[in-house]
């Protein structure tokens, strides 16, 4: 319990330096090479855990192409995000960066919710309009020391 | 823009934690996170040439490109929690761990961030954030 509650913390710093350090590669050599740099990195980490875990079975690389085109290209959707985080980290300050990002998965969960199950959660959309309120209150008492126009 | 970018950013994120975690059910988190940067790598390969090139260069160190790798360690963190915790407690406290950080990451200006120091008057507007991530969690 306490590992995990551990790992699901410090998930959360990690997020933080590893899209600051890609949007720090994005400006020294484009925003399509560092997210290239990004992805060899990503991949040869998997690579190694996948070596380390015993390798992928036969049966597991059919059952991976066996799959709808939609499942198969989450990594594709991936790279628009990257590219999209390493044009705003370094125009945004590392708090909103978090919260804004929260606030599209807030709503994009929401919408597709909608949309898979026909419901939409009251409490969850509540939860979403509260940080929606906060963020725009939190902005307010950062407005005044924003001297370079973002 | 910048902001709208961020908000589109985080709504891409909804669509990949559906898209990958059918894959992951399907194939293994392993197999599939290897099938995701195989992809994702082969997508960024084929759009990189009509992208804008830069070539400063000169302020890269070595540590800068740890991200992609930090980027993968993220999702076995949140995998393994996943198993111990369930999907809302991991999200949530990750969350908070990401806004405390970022926090953090401003007042000092770490990874050569500009330096935005702390201002009380940011408090409320944090608590209520803070509230409304509570509530995501448990309602």
């Amino acid at each position: 319990m306490l590992v995990g509650i551990l790992m699901a913390l410090s998930a959360g710093p990690v997020r933080v330096a590893a899209r600051t350090l890609n949007a720090r590669v994005g400006e020294q050599v484009g925003v399509g090479t560092g997210t290239l740099c990004n992805y060899i990195g990503g991949l040869a980490a998997a690579l190694l855990v996948l070596a380390a875990t015993g390798g992928a079975q036969g049966a597991q690389v059919g059952a991976l192409l066996g799959q709808p085109w939609w499942v198969l290209s989450g990594g594709a959707v991936g790279v628009l995000f990257v590219m999209l985080s390493n044009k705003a980290v370094p125009k945004l300050s590392a708090l909103e960066m978090t919260l804004l990002t929260l606030l599209g998965q807030i709503g994009g969960s929401l919408v597709m919710d909608g949309i898979l199950s026909g419901t939409l959660s009251a409490g969850r959309a509540a939860g979403g309009l509260l940080v929606l309120l906060g963020l725009a209150l939190h902005q307010r008492a950062r407005a005044i020391p924003n001297p370079d126009g973002k | 823009m910048y902001r709208a970018m961020a908000v589109a950013g985080g709504a891409l994120t909804a669509l990949m934690v559906l898209m990958n975690g059918a894959l992951s059910g399907a194939v293994g988190n392993v197999e599939a996170s290897v099938w995701i940067h195989l992809s994702g790598l082969a997508v960024m390969g084929a759009l990189n040439p009509f992208l804008g090139r830069q070539d400063k260069g000169r302020g890269l160190s070595w540590y800068m490109l740890t991200g992609g790798v930090l980027g993968y360690a993220t999702v076995l963190m949140a995998n393994w929690s996943f198993a111990l915790l369930g999907v809302s407690l991991t999200v949530s406290l990750g969350l908070l761990g990401q806004t405390v950080f970022s926090l953090l990451t401003d007042h000092f200006g770490w990874f050569g961030s500009p330096r935005l120091p702390f201002r009380r008057q940011q408090g409320g507007g944090l608590l209520l954030v803070l509230g409304g991530i509570l509530m995501l969690a448990l309602l």
